[in-house]
């Protein structure tokens, strides 16, 4: 015994650590490196936190949790909505909605809000009702869930817009456009309501000013700020600022409100009115543009002339003068005059303007000049400057038409002996600068059959999967029945025939589509790169044809130098 | 002396067959099982989930990595690019060729093979659900089931549930998987072409920027040859 004890040990100590080195490789994920587990993690993460944004914007994490968030986009979140509606409906917690759709009673006889003396069957009945209102509701919000699915990563890698995805081909190819030819196409299709237009929309529905028409302006007017809506170039309409400065007029063109108005003058006039209605103390007129609907400020400060300074004699003469300049770093910016918790006068951070304010009984005004200053470092991009591939040829082009249009023989020489100087025609054409273009357009691979056209392969699946020629389907079938009712066993009965040839059925139906699946996607993937790889290839072509360019710019830069310094006569 | 050391190098000699073997029949039959064929439901579906994810999020980090270094990526597009044509499924036995090719090449990231290997989980995972679809559900009996009687009637009707579950999961999760292979498509045929635009905008402005330099001299040569007058000549 002695002698096999050391065997024995080793098997043990072999097993234990082949059990332990087991045990440590049962990593949760078979073949991944996340440590998270669990449904609590795994909802926390597709909570309300991630989004196609959030997926495809940051470079280093490109597509990270792409299937968590189809899961979450598909399953979870239509989920979730329906089960908080139902829970509301029920009076239950969202855990004992799900557990009753999982069917469980438990949770409703618990609950305070069933019937009391609820029977079994009650329950069941309940149960039953609660899942219906759920399938119902689920139904609604997969609907919701699964178009922007479905839509969405097939526009968001091209709709111009870098907010969804991080990058974009539209938004390359307007930078190409921009390189090229300084200029870029508008590109209306998958574009969403641009931030200019939006704020532009805001800006108006928020503008205490109506058209200059209604504006009296006076010659006192020495410093006004006049806003007016106008069609611009493009047909599309445009808003005009002038802003009159002393006798100078400045238009200018309103493409951001960068002073958002947080409370109007016409807000300010409206609760006026509210506060002090017609014929009392305060407003015995009545009239004026201060209806509270936003009406112009031509009118609003006049109104404000007749109404109040004017007829209110605490008021009348105070002038609206402006803040020191020692203030203007520290002017107010949107803040609501109203606000009683708010600091006159709060800091634009790094901007800076200017604030006047004037108070009167029942009524104040503040009026800020608001200058938003931004450091902008001018990096070597593409839409840097008004410089285009197209531009500098063209100056390229007028350069040579210039020194090519005119002879090249010095003015004091002459054609023949004894001529006048003027005259050159006898050998004007001996000496002269030459430019010769000659037009190389770039050669493409006779491929866009490869690009545009479709797999042949998977058109004739489809071709038989929808027609059916040949009597294809039927014919396996009857070959099924043939050949169990061929090569029947003896003492097999009816019913055992019916169910061989069932399954036999079931399992070449099922093989069949296992194969036609994925043929489909194999075809998915085929198309893909038939797709793909012929705009590579051209597209590395095109790249190799513009770095042989940029070579030979290059030695022509060496020859240009050398032409403008080579000295006369030689 | 040398009798006991004789004994531990026996004692070690036999540890390391006995962990080789033990170990080794391990990972040749049992190590390929995803973690989520040995669990019960919620578990099996939690599971699956976070496998697929992975696979996803390891299939991208490598599309990336590879289109990020043109040096690598752009030489290589084989990895991005299915190992078979039409034609080669199309020959006896070529659609198992295709995708062993990909089981074979796990740095293939290609629309196809990451369908491939996802197939590969999605298809054990339903497999496994079956499994359990066959057995009797104790998983979900609360208190108020247990005082019914017959139970019986309790534990089919949660039987019955579960197996609705599970017939709906295997749906849900076919859906997910097919709307991820799509974005995860569009993603590849959008970014390469994306990376390749960046190194064409990258030329453009050297063009751009060498064509500027010919017109800075260019743009000299009327006031340099025109009438040419000059004291330098004699």
């Amino acid at each position: 015994m002695k002698k096999f004890l050391p065997i024995i040990i080793g098997i043990f100590v072999g097993v234990a650590t082949s059990g332990v080195m087991i045990y440590l490789d049962k990593n949760p994920v078979a073949f991944g490196e996340e440590s998270v587990s669990g449904w609590e993690n795994y909802q926390a993460w597709t909570g309300e936190n991630l989004s196609w944004k959030t997926i495809f914007s940051n470079t280093s994490t490109t597509g990270k949790n792409l299937y968590m968030f189809v899961e979450s986009n598909l399953v979870v979140k239509p989920e979730k909505e329906a089960i908080r509606t139902v829970a509301g409906i029920y009076h239950l917690t969202e855990q004992e909605t799900d557990a009753a759709i999982k069917g469980s009673i438990t949770v409703l006889f618990n609950n305070t809000a069933s019937p009391k003396h609820m029977t079994t069957e009650q329950a069941y009945k309940m149960q039953r009702e609660l899942k219906a209102d759920y399938e119902s509701f689920k139904e609604l919000f997969d609907i919701q869930q699964e178009i922007d699915t479905a839509v969405a990563p097939t526009e968001m890698f091209a709709n111009g817009d870098l907010q969804d995805s991080g990058f974009d081909l539209i938004y390359d190819l307007n930078v190409m456009e921009k390189i090229l030819f300084n200029d870029v196409t508008d590109v209306t299709s998958g574009k969403p309501l641009t931030e200019a237009e939006g704020n532009m929309k805001s800006f108006l529905d928020a503008m205490p000013i109506s058209p200059p028409s209604a504006q009296p302006t006076t010659n006192n007017d020495k410093n006004a700020v006049k806003v007016k809506e106008t069609v611009g170039a493009d047909g599309k309409p445009a808003v005009k600022a002038e802003i009159k400065i002393a006798d100078k007029v400045i238009e200018a063109d309103v493409v951001e409100d960068v002073c958002p108005v947080n409370n109007t003058l016409a807000d300010s006039l409206g609760k006026f009115n509210d506060q002090n209605p017609p014929g009392s103390k305060n407003n015995p007129s009545g009239n004026g543009a201060n209806n509270g609907n936003g009406p112009n400020a031509g009118n609003g400060q006049q109104g404000a002339g007749d109404n109040n300074l004017g007829q209110n004699p605490d008021s009348a003469g105070k002038a609206v003068v402006a803040a020191p300049s020692s203030d203007w770093g520290g002017g107010f910016c949107g803040e609501a005059p109203d606000n009683p918790d708010a600091p006159a006068f709060v800091s634009l951070g790094d901007g800076g303007g200017a604030a006047a304010g004037a108070s009167t009984l029942g009524f104040s005004v503040k009026v800020a000049l608001c200058i938003k200053i931004e450091l902008i470092k001018e990096t070597a991009t593409a839409s840097s400057g008004t410089s285009c591939i197209q531009c500098e040829i063209a100056k390229i082009n007028e350069a040579f038409n210039k020194t090519l249009g005119h002879s090249m023989i010095p003015n004091k020489t002459t054609g023949n002996i004894m001529e006048s100087a003027t005259c050159k025609k006898s050998f004007g054409t001996m000496l002269d600068l030459k430019v010769h273009l000659v037009p190389n357009p770039l050669p493409a691979e006779p491929a866009d059959d490869l690009i545009f056209g479709k797999n042949i392969i998977s058109e004739w699946n489809k071709f038989v999967e929808r027609y059916k020629p040949y009597g294809y389907g039927k014919w396996d079938r009857d070959t099924t029945d043939d050949y169990a009712l061929t090569y029947v066993a003896p003492g097999t009965s009816g019913s055992d025939l019916i169910l061989s040839i069932e399954a036999s059925k079931a399992e070449n139906f099922a093989e069949a589509r296992d194969a036609v699946t994925a043929m489909n996607v194999a075809d998915e993937g085929t198309n893909m790169m038939l797709f793909s790889t012929p705009v590579l290839n051209q597209m590395r072509e095109m790249t190799g044809y513009f770095k042989a360019y940029k070579l030979m710019f290059e030695d022509t830069v060496l020859a240009c130098a050398k032409i403008q310094n080579k000295p006369c006569g030689q | 002396m040398l009798r006991f050391l004789k004994q531990i190098l026996v004692t070690l000699i036999i540890a390391m067959i006995t962990t080789v073997a033990i170990y080794g029949g391990y990972t040749i039959y049992a190590a390929d099982k995803y973690a989520f064929e040995d669990t019960t439901t919620s578990e099996t579906m939690d599971l699956y989930r976070e496998e697929m994810n992975t696979l996803f999020n390891d299939s991208l980090t490598q599309v990336v990595a590879i289109l990020v270094k043109p040096e690598e990526g752009l030489q290589s597009p084989n990895l991005l690019q299915s190992p078979c044509v039409a034609t080669d499924f199309a020959k006896d036995g070529g659609k198992e060729t295709c995708e062993n090719m990909c089981r074979d090449n796990p740095d293939n990231v290609s629309t196809y093979c990451v369908s491939v290997r996802a197939m590969d989980r999605y298809m054990k995972y339903i497999f496994h659900l079956g499994e359990i679809q066959g057995s009797v559900n104790f998983e979900s009996i609360g208190l108020a089931e247990m005082r019914l009687t017959p139970l019986t009637d309790a534990v089919y009707r949660l039987t019955l549930a579960r197996d609705s579950e599970i017939d709906a999961e295997i749906e849900r999760s076919r859906r997910v998987l097919e709307s991820t292979l799509t974005a995860y498509n569009e993603f590849m045929t959008a970014y390469p072409i994306h990376r390749q635009y960046q190194e064409v905008i990258k030329n453009l402005i050297k063009y751009k920027n060498k064509l500027k330099n010919i017109r800075d001299y260019v743009i000299q040569f009327p006031s340099t040859f025109i009438d040419t007058t000059s004291t330098k000549c004699s």
